[in-house]
């Protein structure tokens, strides 16, 4: 069987750093759920149920709108845009690594936010 | 070549691009104000009709299931029928009428852009802090600088009020009846054979391209300059002037090519102002695309044309920018990919 020394390494690295998105991922998405939890219930004080879970969901679905069309952005062109800021000599600093890793956040705190805001509909009965 | 697995990652891209574009759409159409109920019904509705109308529209479930429903129905590119803009009609038959038009005044915009932009940049980085450079600058800093619903109204008093020698808006004369085969006017009329018809639309056509053209110019020009400038002093271009090569020859053949690969950039990223503009330009000039078609659809509360249109938008502004890092392998094999 032939040797697979050099392969080990990469592959553990591999699971390694999937394990540690996926722990950043659950604990984002946690931090969007409390945050989808408490608009609605703060929003429950001035609107009806139904309109205080459907604002609060649209407002996370606004954030995980946002964070994914930038993540794929910043994925697609972000080395381009380096490149060209590059070129200009306009760089300040942003990079494609950056920012993917600042919409990853955005992302699934979006994610726990709309889930907790559809869980509070349910649980209101709307 | 690009890497087929460049290509593909690309392509997967779009996935995650549409699903935000969507949800961020669907999020700002029941964040603002409007009830489509309302808007269909009339003011004067009774409060039962309303409701009927909004039951009818699926509007009275909660918003996370008319999310889901929607996501379902876009997956499968089912974008519903219009509330208002044509009542009934399959959104996608709107889009298809619509769309070839827009793609035309846009294609046109920036083959006008880069017509005038590229030639100026090179004049002007050629010859560097001459009068001619500070024309070419000035110039395209008032490009940028102008928008687009300023400038449009200004060459209809121009060229249609004061000097009478262009019609102010829409695509054709009222005399001539086309049949649209492609949607693209100047096509259709050359298919139909209809020369008179053609210069028609093209006499059409010259005002809204000069002003969606001219913000292409003014970004194009600016960065064929700095891009041209930065290639001209090179050793390769020395070397090829000290073996006797002309300065004309050397610029176009050396020259060209590797200041051009900045530029391509900029006419990807560029395209997504063009789309924007397009809205500006054919409200301005009356032409019935994309851009009228979105600004009615915001207007009437007409949910899926408004979500249908930007994911359009969307789509071929990904694609665009695709085919942009395609072309650089093109220009520069060495890239990698």
């Amino acid at each position: 069987m032939p040797s697979t020394d050099s392969a080990v390494p990469v592959s553990r690295s591999r699971v390694e750093r999937s394990r540690r998105l996926i722990i950043a991922a659950a604990r984002w998405v946690a931090i969007g759920a409390a945050l989808g939890a408490a608009v609605s219930l703060a929003l429950l004080v001035v609107w009806s149920p139904r309109a205080a879970t459907d604002t609060a969901f649209a407002l996370g679905a606004l954030v995980l709108g946002f964070g994914v069309t930038a993540w794929s952005t910043a994925v697609g062109l972000g080395q381009t845009i380096e490149g060209m800021k590059a070129h200009l000599d306009v760089s300040a600093g942003w990079t494609e690594a950056s920012a993917r890793e600042a919409f990853f956040v955005v992302s699934w705190t979006g994610a726990g936010w709309i889930v907790a805001a559809a869980a509070c509909s349910i649980l209101l009965g709307v | 070549m690009v890497s087929k697995r460049f290509i593909a990652k690309r392509l997967l891209l779009l996935g995650p691009v549409l699903f935000g574009v969507a949800t961020v759409v669907f999020a700002i159409l029941h964040l603002s104000p409007g009830d489509p109920a309302i808007a269909i019904a009339g003011e004067r509705a009774s409060q039962e009709f309303v409701e009927q109308v909004r039951s009818d529209l699926g509007l009275t479930d909660p918003l996370w299931e008319q999310y889901v429903r929607f996501l379902r129905n876009t997956a499968t590119f089912d974008f519903g029928e219009s509330y208002q803009v044509r009542r009934g009609t399959a959104v996608g038959d709107i889009l298809a009428d619509r769309l070839p038009i827009t793609i035309e005044l846009a294609v046109l915009g920036q083959i006008a852009g880069l017509l005038f932009g590229l030639p100026l940049g090179i004049l002007s980085a050629v010859k560097q802090d001459t009068l001619t450079d500070h024309f070419s600058r000035v110039g395209a800093l008032t490009g940028i600088s102008v928008p687009i619903y300023w400038s449009g109204p200004l060459l209809i008093l121009l060229f249609a009020q004061v000097l009478g020698i262009l019609p102010t808006s829409g695509r054709i004369g009222s005399t001539y009846f086309i049949d649209s085969k492609t949607g693209f006017i100047l096509i259709d009329t050359l298919i139909a054979g209809n020369l008179a018809a053609f210069q028609s639309a093209a006499r059409h056509l010259v005002m809204p391209v000069i002003v969606l053209g001219v913000y292409s110019m003014a970004f194009i020009s600016r960065m064929m300059r700095s891009s041209m400038l930065e290639v001209v002093r090179q050793d390769y271009m020395r070397t090829a002037r000290a073996k006797g090569q002309g300065a004309k020859t050397t610029v176009m053949k050396h020259g060209l090519r590797n200041a051009f690969i900045p530029v391509i950039t900029i006419i990807g990223i560029q395209f997504g102002s063009m789309l924007g503009g397009s809205v500006l330009t054919e409200t301005v000039f009356e032409i019935n695309g994309i851009g009228t078609l979105l600004v009615e659809a915001i207007n009437k509360s007409d949910y899926p044309v408004v979500q249908a249109t930007v994911l359009v938008f969307a789509f071929m502004y990904t694609i665009v920018n695709l085919l942009v890092d395609i072309t650089y392998s093109v220009l520069d094999p060495r890239i990698d990919q």
